[in-house]
């Protein structure tokens, strides 16, 4: 008897669960959803910079959205790593359960394009972005390894002129060292951007990477090219940049400017000259080789087509890229960590249907379709005008000064 | 004697198989060109796939212009900044959707130049293509009606809605200018009648 009374008494209860949770309102379920952010910035000392992020979600009935979806660049302020250029960051969230968003970066001219159809921009100019300056000052000369493997005879003859090599060698590399000041190494960007969209079930996304390249300009404003970044990359895809190249063209520089220098330095003991000068000079040059090694590695890590995914969502980033540590000693300048486009998709579920007797009648139902189209303009100015004019202009005073004189040669004739 | 006769027989005999097959090929060949050309190809059967719109055509008015996507704020749709494209409302069906309807918009420019000048002159029946990556979307159009203000706000469910449509065309652009603005919408609904494959354009 007690027995029953317990699972009646549950009974009772589960269907009271049951009938609260069915009264619950169903509009609180988020049915679609979607977020964008152009551009983010992580930077040494100052901290994180980004443009905001637009996000919207749509329960159903309406959409409601968040932040900006008409970013500025000029919103990152207190940075020197990006100045110019477009960006874009848009999402739409549907009661259908889609979902859609886009976001990148562009050169100045670029057309902005709503989301829900891939691209955000369109055309433009391409934009720099000062990934790191390059610092060279910590390059030192190694006093004792400059006499290493040579024979003891030499090195006793040389004692009394070590201080002197030292120092003139150490006076010679600090104005070599000092002329390489001013070397960046940037990224050059087209159009990055990246697009998702997501249904009730699946999510998908891609980026796309337009005239884009890591490259590096030396002292002297040559432009070295490190690495051109592929059009449409694979799903994060991984990009080697290392500095080999550069450091190459460092050394030989130095090693140009050391000999010179070397000739005047060493001088006071002529008759050995040339060969300690050969012997000191690649054995300073293989010590600042080994000094300059990090930056044989990768200086930039660079993922680019980032996709994040989940059951029925996800997070794509166009470009994301880090200074790595291993280059820190020669990397200075304010980026550690830049990410451009990222856009994320669902998830997202159907509203579920509830049936309702006699549902209320709503007087003015939100409307979901255009009511007005202003798509009336009085006038247009591209510029064309203003040309016309101003060639009209130029030929009629082509035209005046061709009379002029054909009226002063009629007189002088 | 025998081999006599059969060697004088050889030569008509070849000359009146080689005529027998020459007509025959001739036969073949003119059955199998009649064939093509009523005999409907398999690839006739190929349909274009729903997708964004690139560009909208309107042959009887000349006019071709590019097609951008455009989204609603609050319940205005504007059309593309510049005035020679045209705006297609990322809300509506794709070109090629068998439900809801196409809405696309243009500006009228009262100096001229804008993508849709000329819509006050189309006539019922011309056609209208709307093109996709993958193909053309033929329409005709059915009606052109000019509504004021508040006629077309009141009628906006009917022309914007996507509970209806079948995959129809709307064009919409101004109209009545009135010296400082103006004062109607020019609505143009056109069915689609045909698709062409763009490998078949």
């Amino acid at each position: 008897m007690r027995t029953t009374l317990i699972a009646r008494g549950a009974a009772v209860a589960a269907a009271a669960a049951m009938v609260a949770l069915s009264a619950a309102p169903a509009s609180a379920a988020t049915v679609s959803q979607a977020s964008a952010t152009a551009l983010s910035l992580e930077l040494a000392g100052t901290g994180a910079r980004d443009t905001g992020t637009y996000a919207v979600t749509n329960d159903g009935s309406t959409e409601s959205a968040e932040g900006s979806n008409e970013p500025l660049i000029t919103a990152l302020g207190g940075q020197d790593a990006i100045h110019v250029g477009t960006l874009a960051q848009d999402a739409v969230a549907n009661r259908n359960a889609t979902s859609a968003a886009c976001s990148g970066v562009a050169g100045d001219g670029a057309t902005l394009v709503a989301a829900g159809s891939g691209d955000c921009l369109s055309g433009g100019g391409n934009v720099s972005l000062d990934a790191a300056s390059l610092d060279f000052s910590d390059l030192r000369v190694i006093q004792s390894d400059l006499f290493q493997g040579m024979d003891t005879q030499v090195q006793d003859a040389l004692k009394p002129f070590q201080d002197q090599i030292t120092a003139g060698l150490t006076q010679l590399l600090a104005p070599a060292i000092e002329g390489l000041d001013g070397a960046g190494l940037y990224v050059d960007l087209g159009a990055v951007q990246s697009s998702c969209t997501a249904d009730d079930d699946t999510a998908s996304g891609d980026s796309t990477i337009a005239n884009s390249s890591v490259y590096v300009v030396v002292p002297g404003g040559d432009r070295v090219t490190l690495v051109d970044l592929p059009v449409e990359p694979a799903v994060n895809q991984k990009v080697v940049t290392d500095l080999s190249g550069v450091t190459d063209a460092i050394l030989k520089g130095l090693r140009t400017q050391l000999t010179n220098g070397l000739d005047g330095a060493l001088s006071p003991i002529d008759p050995v000259v040339d060969q300690l000068q050969k012997q000191v000079l690649n054995t300073l040059l293989t010590s600042l080789q080994e000094q300059l090694a990090p930056l044989e590695e990768n200086v930039l890590d660079i993922t680019l087509n980032a996709q994040n995914t989940s059951p029925g969502a996800i997070t794509v980033t166009a470009l994301d890229a880090k200074v790595l540590p291993a280059a820190e000693a020669f990397v200075g300048g304010s980026l550690a960590h830049v990410t451009i486009g990222t856009s994320s998709c669902g998830p997202n579920s159907p509203a579920p249907k509830t049936v309702v007797n006699n549902p209320p009648k709503a007087d003015n139902p939100p409307a979901s379709v255009p009511t007005v189209v202003t798509a009336g303009m009085e006038s247009y100015d591209d510029g064309s005008a203003g040309r016309i004019a101003l060639v009209t202009l130029l030929l009629l005073a082509a035209a005046g000064a061709g009379v002029a004189t054909y009226v002063r040669m009629l007189r002088r004739g | 004697m025998a081999d006599r006769t059969s060697t004088a027989d050889s030569p008509p005999r070849l000359a009146a198989a080689a005529s027998g097959l020459w007509t025959a090929l001739v036969v073949l060949a003119v059955a199998m060109v009649a064939a093509g050309l009523l005999w409907p190809s398999g690839s006739a059967a190929v349909e274009v796939p729903p997708g964004a719109p690139q560009r909208l055509e309107l042959p009887g008015l000349n006019t071709k212009a590019r097609v951008v996507p455009i989204r609603l704020k609050g319940e205005v749709l504007d059309p593309p900044r510049n005035p020679r494209e045209i705006g297609w409302w990322v809300g509506s069906a794709k070109p090629g959707s068998a439900q809801g309807q196409t809405v696309v918009t243009g500006h009228t420019v009262h100096t001229g130049g804008g993508s849709l000048n000329k819509l006050d002159h189309i006539e019922k029946g011309q056609e209208v293509d709307i093109v996709t990556k993958d193909g053309t979307f033929q329409h005709q159009v059915d009606s052109v009606e000019v509504l004021s203000r508040t006629e077309l706000a009141d009628q906006a469910q009917r022309i914007f809605g996507q509970d209806h449509g079948d995959g129809r065309l709307v064009i919409i652009t101004c109209t009545d200018w009135n010296g400082s603005s103006y004062d109607s919408n020019i609505v143009v609904l056109a069915h689609r009648f045909n698709s062409l494959p763009k490998n078949k354009e």
